[in-house]
């Protein structure tokens, strides 16, 4: 994908695979790992492949560090010289707007880093896990207003991968298949020119999520109060917010107080974000918020395994593209 | 071997390119404007639409036919950000500093950097665009209308 640090040819290479009957590289970030599951299926479908291993593999640390670094684009004149010119910029930007529209102030974004926070305490692959109040996380300074840095995920070196493979294969295997019920994507109207062209997106408290919702849940015949858990990707604190309404699964402006209850807890009606997030474990671009999904619907969330586990929604992306995914624990 | 350079060194290397205006055919007409301290969008001949940014289709109705027009300034604040932290180092003696998304009279979304006090930011505040220069650049701001 995007900044990968190691191309599907590369990785084949390196695990001395034998001839491989389907590659893709993605042009894409964190809008794309549901989406390259839902490739990695369409190839095993069409006969085109056996097994898909779909990963992220960068060093996002010690490497380029995209969150601050600069990209050609058609846009970068009218970005970079005023210095709006990194991510965490410009989905302030659309953060602001969120909060606006519904009427959510800091302590609803806040609401957010403090709920992951309390998952991350019990995820040993978490980097941040330090117990967070509203009171230290009002404390802290900004990094840009309306973003602290615990409204911010931590770019981290990491790889993670989930294998893609027929349900009679994976039936073979020594854990309960998570099965893809349902998917979808979308690149709405206004998506503009390049991934940070939002001039011409309408809307910028509602992100792609809101455009393919009705498509994910025809795709998966299920409702929104089907699933028992979410995993929303969360590159910052209001996609969490912008993810939840936007798929359907509380109601517009109404998702900071949905946590703030502690419904996305584990005990909540709707456990949400159950690694700590991209907030806490760190940015893999969302591939480890899709192997969150599959792990805990397995019955592997170690400590913090839910109770009900059986089906889950998931979301790639924060702005104008992005993809989804229904898994669901395999009834045989 | 080749020398292994910092994160910062890569990233101070890799937006050099990008702090100053790097325009081509499409938007260098909009920066020449500018210059001469005119607001200028592009407004299509078919739709009747104005657009930004500057590109060769219309991205409302596909049409390869738009004119510039005059653009009075006038908008309205719909989204902003305070930058802190400067990701690039070449705006540390600057934060912080706040990025305006303003929804111009005319129908585009424009950023700009606001040359107010940051206390007066405010959703919907009405605002006027105006032109700054940095190394001789002409780059587009704000001010309270």
């Amino acid at each position: 994908m995007f900044g990968d640090s190691a191309t599907a040819q590369g990785v084949s290479a390196g695990l001395g695979s034998p001839e491989l009957s389907f590659a893709a590289d993605l042009s894409f970030g964190g809008q794309a790992p549901c989406y390259a599951v839902t490739v990695a299926a369409m190839a095993v479908e069409t006969g085109m492949a056996k097994n898909v291993l779909v990963y992220r593999a960068l060093n996002g640390r010690s490497g380029i560090r995209i969150g601050s670094t600069g990209f050609r684009s058609p846009t970068a004149p009218f970005r970079y010289p005023i210095g709006f010119s990194a991510y965490p910029q410009y989905i302030a930007m659309w953060g602001r707007r969120y909060m606006i529209e519904t009427g959510t102030g800091y302590e609803g974004l806040g609401q957010v880093a403090i709920a992951q926070r309390k998952y991350a305490q019990t995820n040993p692959r978490a980097v941040r896990r330090n117990p967070l109040t509203m009171e230290d996380y009002l404390r802290a300074q900004f990094v840009v207003d309306p973003f602290r840095s615990h409204d911010c995920t931590s770019e981290v070196d990491g790889a993670c991968a989930v294998l893609v493979t027929s349900l009679d294969r994976a039936r073979d295997l020594q854990h309960t298949p998570a099965v893809i019920e349902g998917a979808a994507w979308s690149t709405p109207t206004g998506s503009g020119l390049d991934i940070a062209d939002f001039f011409n997106w309408e809307d910028w408290s509602v992100n792609s999520h809101t455009y393919h919702r009705d498509r994910l849940w025809q795709s998966a015949q299920m409702k929104p109060e089907d699933v028992d858990f979410a995993e929303i990707y969360d590159c910052f604190s209001p996609v969490v917010l912008m993810g939840l309404e936007g798929l359907g699964l509380v109601g517009r402006g109404e998702a900071a107080d949905f946590i703030a209850a502690g419904e996305t807890g584990p005990n909540g009606k709707l456990p949400t974000n159950t690694h700590g997030g991209l907030l806490c474990e760190g940015y893999l671009h969302g591939m480890n918020t899709v192997a969150e999904a599959v792990l805990q619907v397995q019955g592997r969330g170690g400590e913090n395994q839910l109770e009900k586990h059986d089906r889950c929604a998931v979301t790639s992306g924060a702005l104008m593209d992005g993809s989804a995914l229904v898994l669901q624990r395999d009834a045989a | 071997m080749t020398e292994v350079g910092t994160v910062q060194e890569t990233t101070e290397q890799l937006q050099k390119v990008y702090v100053e205006p790097e325009t081509d055919l499409d938007t260098r007409w909009w920066f020449e404007a500018l210059e001469q301290d005119r607001l200028e969008i592009p407004r299509c001949n078919a739709c009747g639409r104005t657009f930004f940014p500057p590109q060769p289709d219309c991205p409302h109705c596909g049409a390869q036919d738009w004119r510039p027009i005059p653009a009075g300034g006038r908008g309205r604040i719909y989204s902003w950000v305070v930058c802190y932290l400067p990701f690039d180092p070449r705006f540390a003696e600057e934060v912080p500093y706040a990025i305006l998304a303003v929804e111009l009279e005319e129908g585009v979304r424009l950023f700009g950097r606001w040359k107010g006090d940051l206390d007066a930011i405010r959703a919907d505040l009405r605002v006027q665009a105006l032109v700054y220069r940095v190394d001789g650049h002409a780059l587009l701001g704000w001010e309270a209308a």
